[in-house]
């Protein structure tokens, strides 16, 4: 196959860019690993904030483009249908010393641009957060930060990117790039080989592998663990902003905050690990995820019964502590788009528009299509996004909408036909395009007509339904099958 | 949109409503309409293919199916209404309901009184936050006991049971009846959860029990490999270096069930924390007026038999109400649950009415005494965590009742 | 309920029964020393049903021992509805005298 620009990897970096490139008339192509977009790494696993950006060391491309990716986020959200919130967050000192950091953060955040800065005392701040440790003394409050959903996100640019053009290669893994009189010529994939002239790395965990593929060895990724617990939603309301405890080097801390569907989280730990795929959940970790929550909820810990689910991200880490969006002489064509931590998901669309430049001052002509399609109809979510006379309409064109399925998220059978028709060919692929599965009984109920489904739309036998491709087969066996000693493996 | 007036509309057409709406009709109610979120009436029971239902009610030794089909049955030949496939979105406390099923789309239903009989959920692998990584092979034992003896999968063929409860050794039988290894039940408390002929299975097939042990880890990336466990000291902490790692395909979660109470809370209807349903008094009523409640909804039950005695209760309870004959109780004494009693049932009662207390203990006990209030003293032989215990208050008895406004249920350790 | 049955048993036979406080109870513990039965139940695959399995049960108790014994007999058939709670699906399963019947009913699909 051949392409002018191949994408490789499939979360919010590369969903993001793929999306802004389709704006233009050039073929792009992006592959992911996994079987379905978001599924590889950092996207599926993060606090899901879209950060202000007073964090990040001025002069480094994160302070520069996190800020504007921050200003991106409304109309993306907008025109894309990505639930997205800006409800603000506080960095809460909890003591004199601290305090001195909300200082620091402010300045900060006044040299990498970031509007409307506050900082907030004593009666203010509770009024702001009533269930606020009483301890704390102060707060940075920082109106522009807000929170989203990002794998719907990656999902919602990744469909509208291919509604414009962009070849989608799910399955589809780099295993070699190749390069040819100092430029790039292909990359090989375990479906064969694409022909590119340019070659944009957001592999994200594995973006130094790629990058040495190609021939710079400048970087390494360190996958650097991150654990979360998420509560139920009746505990929504506890907190009404992103709560953040006073940043360390290594991490912004153990988060408090309201999720976009109404959950609270907390998390996450940052520990270096070695294996780029361990994203189990520990002991140790939920003890510190829940200490850090205390600290800034005391309240919590008199609700551990209501916590619904742990899980853990791996963020990228690069050993050179900036993002690495660059292009190189050697081989011509071959962009980095590595190291994609914190901020990564706030910067992403101005990432985006920073590899679009990159591309163009490398000679690449791009030309704004005349039929570009900005807008993703969403999935409709009539009973959960319950509207008093739009979900009578939904169900009047499609009774499917009136069927409910997911008890705890009220997703209906529609929206399952809708996820499926639209990409989702695994459990998980149903579950982050729709929720079903995500609320208190963690698939319980609706675990088995979604597998029954994905079955029958897809034509497929009910043992071949996986949780997430490959291996994750959910029901190997068919009744008296073992009886009959009849298994395949 | 449709729009409705009824006397009666029973949430949830499992063992409790339909016993409900039987006794409520046969007592004079009508209309009554049963709504439910499956697809076919009896709620758990027609996945329950085990014997041991109607020992009490009938007499009679029966599968899940064939005790409820005597209930839904009943409901088809006495022009009960009922609604499948029809989930319930709304519920305030004048009993105005919104509910939406595929066939007619939103309805709008108003009823002179409720029935909540939405049963329970089961707790899951998240909530108990078990560390290690998220394949698939994980089930609760009622989702696998669906997928087994409904929908015709088997989920795996090495199995590792957490929860020494009823439904995880049921599902441990229907395992190695389907040809599946069963590689042991783990257990975290000293003593079995379930019922004694529940247990048997164990010896049966040769399956290993691990008491005072908890699920320490979950391996494997895509579908689970295997699953370490480990004892547990007197304290219910993991004792480090007595681990063992057992190789399985499967874990089946049998570690709970929580009654289902979202649409109570909604409704105003106050929950009392030890069951996690609602607050109940003798009449089977909650603190919602017209709102009645009954079967694991209330708290977890361990026989049908009770269930359904429950909702019968609620059913002419109902009626009586419905016809001007049972007005709220005027004496109200909250009993409060202290001791090795971990919870009773109704929360609230007259003390002028004879009436069945339930209850369960957190330990179990040989000869216990259970006293409530300073006069009263009820003697069991035994009592066990795993079965409800069950207190009857005569006329005669309820005479020694101090007429205060709290008084305790309790039992020492 | 229930009650802890002491049984002692020399040469196959029961000679001492302890602590049975009913008539059902000291039957029960005979039978479970000297030929133990079980409660059976399972399912058994339909074809062109409503539901893929149909829910069964032996009419009586069947020997301990035979219980895998039956599962796989029943793992063999498959059966056509309709079907009616209470119809008998197998006969007389493995010349136990006992049959095997349904528990609920299936209806065509």
């Amino acid at each position: 196959m051949e392409t002018s620009v191949l994408i490789i990897g499939g979360g919010i970096t590369g969903t993001a860019i793929a999306r802004e490139l389709s704006r233009y008339d050039v073929k792009v192509a992006l592959i992911e690993k996994e079987v379905d977009i978001s599924f590889g790494g950092a996207t599926k696993a993060n606090t899901a904030i879209i950060h202000a950006g007073y964090d990040d060391k001025p002069g480094t491309l994160a302070a520069k483009l996190c800020p504007r990716g921050n200003i991106l986020w409304s109309r993306l959200a907008s025109v894309l249908s990505i639930p997205f919130k800006r409800i603000g967050s506080l960095v809460v000192a909890l003591g004199g010393e601290e305090a001195s950091v909300l200082e620091e953060l402010m300045e900060r955040g006044g040299r990498n641009g970031v509007p409307n800065l506050k900082i907030i005392e004593n009666e203010e701040l509770f009024e702001m957060e009533p269930n606020l440790n009483r301890e704390a003394i102060a707060g940075l409050y920082a109106p522009t930060a807000g929170i989203v959903s990002p794998y719907e996100a990656a999902i919602a640019l990744a469909e509208n990117a291919k509604q414009n053009g962009v070849s989608i290669l799910l399955g589809t893994k780099a295993t070699d790039v190749i390069v040819e009189d100092g430029e790039v010529k292909a990359v090989r994939t375990n479906n064969g080989r694409i022909y590119t002239r340019y070659v944009l790395n957001a592999a994200g965990l594995f973006a130094d592998e790629i990058s040495s593929m190609a021939g710079i060895k400048e970087f390494e990724i360190i996958p650097r663990k991150g654990e979360y617990v998420i509560y139920d939603k009746d505990l929504s309301g506890i907190v009404n902003h992103v709560l953040f405890p006073v940043p360390s080097p290594v991490s912004k801390g153990i988060t408090v905050t309201p999720t976009v569907d109404g959950n609270i989280i907390a998390g996450p730990t940052a520990h270096d690990i070695k294996d780029k795929n361990d994203l189990t959940i520990t002991l140790a970790g939920l003890e510190e995820v829940l200490d850090g929550a205390y600290k800034l909820v005391p309240e919590l810990s008199a609700r551990r019964d209501t916590i619904i689910a742990g899980f853990a991200g791996l963020r990228p880490q690069p050993t050179t502590e900036d993002f690495i969006i660059k292009s190189y002489r050697e081989p011509f064509g071959f962009i980095n788009v590595a190291g994609i931590k914190s901020p990564g998901l706030t910067s992403a669309p101005a990432i985006a528009e920073m590899v679009v430049d990159i591309l163009k001052r490398g000679g690449l002509t791009l030309e704004e299509k005349d039929d570009f399609k900005p807008f993703r109809k969403p999935i409709e979510h009539p009973i959960r996004d319950f509207h008093p006379t739009k979900t009578e309409e939904l169900i009047a064109k499609d009774p499917r909408y009136g069927h409910v399925v997911c008890r705890c998220e009220y997703v209906t059978e529609g929206e399952m036909m809708d996820a499926i028709h639209r990409g989702a060919t695994t459990l998980d692929g149903v579950r982050y395009r729709t929720r079903a599965g995500m609320g208190r009984c963690q698939g319980g109920f609706c675990t088995p007509h979604v597998i029954k489904t994905i079955a029958r739309e897809l034509h497929v036998p009910v043992e071949e339904v996986t949780k997430r491709g490959n291996g994750s087969k959910i029901l190997p066996y068919r009744a008296k099958q073992l009886l009959l000693g009849d298994e395949r493996e | 949109m449709i729009e409705r007036r009824l006397d009666l509309v029973v949430i949830g057409g499992g063992a409790a409503g339909l016993a409900a709406a039987i006794a409520a009709k046969e007592n004079g109610v009508d209309p009554i309409m049963i709504l439910e979120r499956n697809e076919e009436l009896g709620g758990i029971l027609p996945q329950c293919i085990h014997t041991g239902f109607g020992l009490h009610f009938f007499k009679e030794n029966l599968t899940g199916p064939e005790y409820i089909a005597r209930f839904v049955k009943k409901v088809y030949d006495s022009g009960i209404e009922y609604r499948l496939e029809t989930m319930v979105l709304v519920l305030t406390p004048r009993g105005e309901i919104l509910a939406v099923n595929q066939a007619e789309g939103l309805m709008k239903l108003r009823a002179d009184a409720i029935i909540l009989a939405m049963g329970c959920r089961e707790r899951s692998r998240g909530a108990l936050c078990i560390p290690g990584t998220r394949p698939a092979g994980i089930f609760t034992a009622g989702t696998a006991q669906r997928l087994m003896d409904i929908e015709g999968y088997v989920p795996g063929k090495r199995v590792l049971i957490l929860g020494s409860g009823d439904v995880g050794l049921i599902m441990a039988r229907r395992f190695v009846m389907e040809g599946a290894e069963v590689r042991g039940v783990v257990e975290v408390m000293p003593f079995p959860g379930g019922l004694d002929r529940n247990l048997q299975c164990l010896g049966d097939f040769g399956i290993p029990l691990y008491l005072s042990h908890a699920a320490a880890f979950i391996h494997g990336s895509e579908r689970v490999e295997a699953v370490t466990i480990s004892r547990l000291d007197d304290e219910g902490r993991p004792i480090y270096g007595e681990e063992k790692t057992i190789e399985c395909d499967t874990l089946i979660l049998s570690v709970g069930l929580i009654p289902e109470n979202e649409l109570s809370k909604r409704a105003g209807v106050k929950l009392d924390p030890k069951t996690g349903g609602p607050v109940v008094d003798e009449n089977m009523e909650t603190s919602v007026e017209n709102i009645f409640a009954c079967g694991n909804v209330v708290h977890v039950h361990d026989l049908v038999d009770h269930v359904t005695q429950e909702g019968e209760a609620a059913g002419r309870n109902v009626a009586k109400r419905i016809l001007g004959e049972l007005p709220p109780l005027k004496r109200r004494i909250t009993l409060k649950a202290e001791g090795n009693i971990r919870y009773v049932v109704p929360q609230v009662i007259s003390g002028e009415q004879p009436l069945t207390l339930y209850s369960r203990v957190k330990s179990p006990a040989f000869n216990a005494e259970i006293r409530i209030g300073q006069n009263i003293v009820v003697h069991k032989r035994v009592v066990k965590p795993p079965e409800l215990v069950t207190i009857k208050l005569t006329a005669e008895r309820l005479k020694d009742l101090e007429k205060e406004e709290e008084t305790t249920v309790s039992m020492n350790v | 309920m229930g009650c802890k049955i002491s049984v002692e048993i020399k040469d196959g036979e029961v000679i001492k029964i302890e602590n049975a406080e009913c008539r059902r109870g000291r039957d029960y513990s005979i039978q479970e020393v000297t030929s133990p039965v079980r409660d059976f139940f399972t399912t058994v695959r339909v074809e062109g049903g409503m539901i893929p399995v149909l829910s069964v049960r032996s009419t009586r108790p069947i020997p301990k021992n035979m219980l895998m014994a039956c599962a796989s007999e029943l793992a063999k058939i498959v059966i056509s509805p309709p079907v009616r709670l209470g119809d008998t699906v197998v006969n007389n399963i493995l010349n136990l005298g006992i049959d095997i019947v349904a528990t609920k009913t299936i209806e065509k699909a």
